[in-house]
């Protein structure tokens, strides 16, 4: 009795097998129906605040890319329509672990594109490496997710964590008068600690003397011990490494207490810092990875997107990350002129992908490396400022509302 | 530490400290009368904020008269979502009361939450308006802190003459003492226990404007929100309003000295750590314990 289960259990798997590779080479052989690309959006839940309208964004790409014809695949001699399978993950890696399962097995889907968030990153590159899926993640920015071994993840925080704040840094170093110190005040999360990690050491290059390390949680409300300590410190720079939401009462109680600096920098200036801080602001730099109406490859595509979705770069800037990854998996399909998974993945880690912030690789565990540019709030409106030759307005140093 | 440093900090953990008093205040409060663990008073708390941040982002508002417009709201939908949800259910067997209240005030955090993101949106929102710094004693408090810590400490006073002096007071200490010798006496424990449920939305109701005044509140913070009540009334002594109020102001300004002496990164623990060894160590007492 237990034998003849036995065999029908290994009969089974045998089957199955057979059946699921069938299957594949079924897939990666067809020519026909769109490729389509699952992908899961936090539209509910915390991290719900990060993701205005992504839903419309998403479903513009594909239009966009659709009224062009659609995706070149070569070997089938014809471009195929892009299409994505999109669900909510709710702000939860256990939920969007159940829907990549879902669309792997069910949706039956080419590639994915997404998930954001480390922590739901971690969680979903299980299921990319367990189904062989090429995965091109969005906001997946700590390092640690890619160093695992793994080989179907791609991230593309924009920019990336090494290179966040290396034109801030370039111009730190040429500007007059030069800066000497430096305070890092960091939300205490895996990607922002990281980031401090990576900025103190080009802070250092640079000759800065870092003055004070601070971290806090992203629940705390009352900064005024940490920015005692800054006012005990005097800084010349002051580095905020947080996401925006968790640092509005310290950017308001800093100009509150008064604090002055050459300059504030926070390393994601958003819209969203900027509504609830109101001209507290104003003067800071940051980063943004690009934004309509500066020059850039596939701009157009962009914009276009950008605007039927009515999505604001500045107010969701994490949505460079999100297109960026729509837009590398239709550059790696069109080179490799396949839709079959292994030859995309194959092109991933080998191309150059050219998107509007700027040219984007990736290193052999699929780490991205992406730059972004430095802004200065001026009168209420971002600019950039460096480098000079992309620049929207001049920088004014030192910051004239810090002093 | 400097003294005009001290006093910076202590400022600073007076208004979360005084935040966190009204919050706790409502929710003790309600337990006090109707032995309820009311899991949705922390949304209340955000839920007021946000519908504060809107009506002064779309109709310039005075903080002011947005609390005398949603406090009453929030007391009116307080007492029915009292009325009619809660008081069936007190009805049955003490197992199935206790169970049940907590799975409706929970059921009723997870629905107001998802409803208000999706008809205010998910963004974290807060009432801009301009902080002025004053300098006192070589500190600085802004106008809206000084603000909020005057309006925190009438609304104290006001409590307290509430339930010194009026019959609804009077009734609310009787019922927090003993519910059965209360209603043999001929107090109406039914409407008092509606009337306690509409008082202490309607707190939080005034907790969540200000505290939008100050910080800024998240849809989905409601819950975290109401973890710090239960550990401050726990820790003031359940069902003493004076004891909350101590425990509170006593937590936000040992959290900000926390912050300065050792890092902002042990805050957090501050709270949690003293109800741990107060249950341990002194199991018996409570900051405003009845005996």
């Amino acid at each position: 009795m237990v034998g003849s289960s036995m065999r029908q259990i290994g009969t089974a798997i045998v089957l199955s097998g057979v059946l699921l590779m069938g299957g594949q080479a079924a897939q990666a052989a067809s020519c026909d129906g769109p490729i389509l690309f699952g992908t899961t959006i936090s539209e509910t839940g915390p991290f719900s605040t990060l993701t205005p309208n992504w839903r419309a964004m998403t479903e513009a790409f594909a239009e966009e890319v659709n009224r062009g014809g659609g995706i070149q695949v070569k070997e089938c001699n014809k471009r195929l329509p892009m299409k994505f399978v999109i669900y909510d993950d709710q702000s939860n890696a256990s939920n969007a672990v159940r829907l990549y399962e879902r669309m792997a097995t069910t949706d039956k889907v080419d590639f994915f594109v997404g998930p954001d968030w480390t922590s739901i990153g971690v969680a979903v590159s299980n299921v990319a490496e367990r189904q062989k899926i090429p995965t091109i993640m969005a906001n997946v920015g700590a390092r640690s997710v890619f160093e695992r071994g793994l080989k179907y993840i791609w991230g593309n925080a924009h920019p990336s964590a090494p290179r966040w704040s290396e034109q801030y840094f370039d111009m730190l170093s040429k500007a007059t008068p030069k800066p000497k110190s430096i305070f890092f005040v960091t939300h205490d999360n895996p990607v922002t600690r990281e980031l401090t990690d990576l900025m103190s050491k080009k802070a250092t290059s640079i000759g800065l003397k870092i003055v004070g390390e601070e971290r806090f949680p992203g629940e705390l409300k009352n900064f005024s011990a940490i920015i005692l300590k800054i006012k005990a410190a005097k800084p010349d720079v002051i580095y905020i490494s947080s996401f925006d939401n968790p640092s509005v009462p310290l950017v308001q109680q800093m100009r509150q207490q008064q604090v002055k600096a050459l300059d504030v920098h926070h390393a994601m200036l958003s819209g969203s810092l900027k509504r609830q801080t109101g001209a507290d602001v104003d003067g800071m730099t940051g980063e943004l990875a690009w934004y309509p109406g500066v020059k850039g490859e596939r701009a157009e595509l962009w914009e276009r997107t950008l605007s039927a979705s009515k999505v604001d770069l500045f107010d969701a800037i994490w949505s460079v990350g999100r297109l960026a990854a729509y837009d590398v998996a239709v550059q790696a399909i069109e080179r490799a002129g396949s839709r079959d998974r292994e030859r995309v993945r194959q092109m991933l880690y080998k191309g150059t992908f050219a998107v509007p912030p700027g040219p984007i690789t990736y290193d052999e565990t699929g780490f991205p490396n992406a730059s972004a540019l430095t802004i200065q709030m001026q009168n209420g409106k971002a600019e950039f400022v460096w480098p000079p030759e992309r620049a929207t307005a001049r920088l004014v140093w030192p910051s004239p509302t810090w002093q | 530490m400097a003294l005009n440093m001290l006093l910076q900090v202590c400022v600073g953990g007076l208004v979360v400290g005084g935040l966190y008093a009204l919050v706790a205040i409502g929710l003790s409060l309600i337990y006090g009368v109707t032995r309820i663990l009311n899991f949705a008073h922390g949304t209340v708390v955000v839920v007021s904020g946000i519908a504060g941040s809107l009506l002064f982002a779309r109709y310039g508002l005075s903080p002011v008269l947005i609390i005398a417009v949603v406090a009453p709201v929030c007391a009116v939908c307080g007492y029915y979502f009292y009325a009619f949800l809660i008081r069936p259910i007190m009805h049955r067997s003490h197992f199935e009361a206790t169970v049940g209240t907590v799975l409706v005030t929970i059921g009723a955090f997870l629905i107001i939450t998802d409803l208000t993101a999706f008809l205010a949106g998910p963004e974290q929102r807060n009432i801009l308006v301009a902080a002025r710094p004053i300098e006192a004693m070589q500190g600085l408090i802004t106008e809206i802190q000084l603000y909020v810590l005057i309006g925190v400490s009438l609304l104290t006073l006001l409590l307290h003459y509430l339930f010194r002096y009026t019959w609804f007071g009077m009734s609310v200490r009787a019922l927090t003492q003993d519910q059965f010798a209360a209603s043999a006496y001929g107090v109406p424990s039914e409407l008092v226990r509606g009337l306690t449920f509409a008082c202490g939305t309607a707190l939080a109701a005034v907790a969540g404007i200000l505290y939008a005044l100050v910080y800024p509140v998240e849809v989905h913070g409601g819950f975290e929100l109401t973890v710090k009540a239960f550990t401050i009334i726990v820790i003031g002594g359940i069902g003493s309003l004076p004891g909350a109020l101590l425990a509170s102001v006593g937590l936000g300004v040992a959290e900000a000295i926390v912050a300065f002496y050792l890092s902002s990164e042990w805050v957090l623990a501050v709270s949690i750590g003293t109800l741990l060894g107060l249950l341990t160590l002194f199991p018996r007492v409570g900051l405003g314990r009845h005996h």
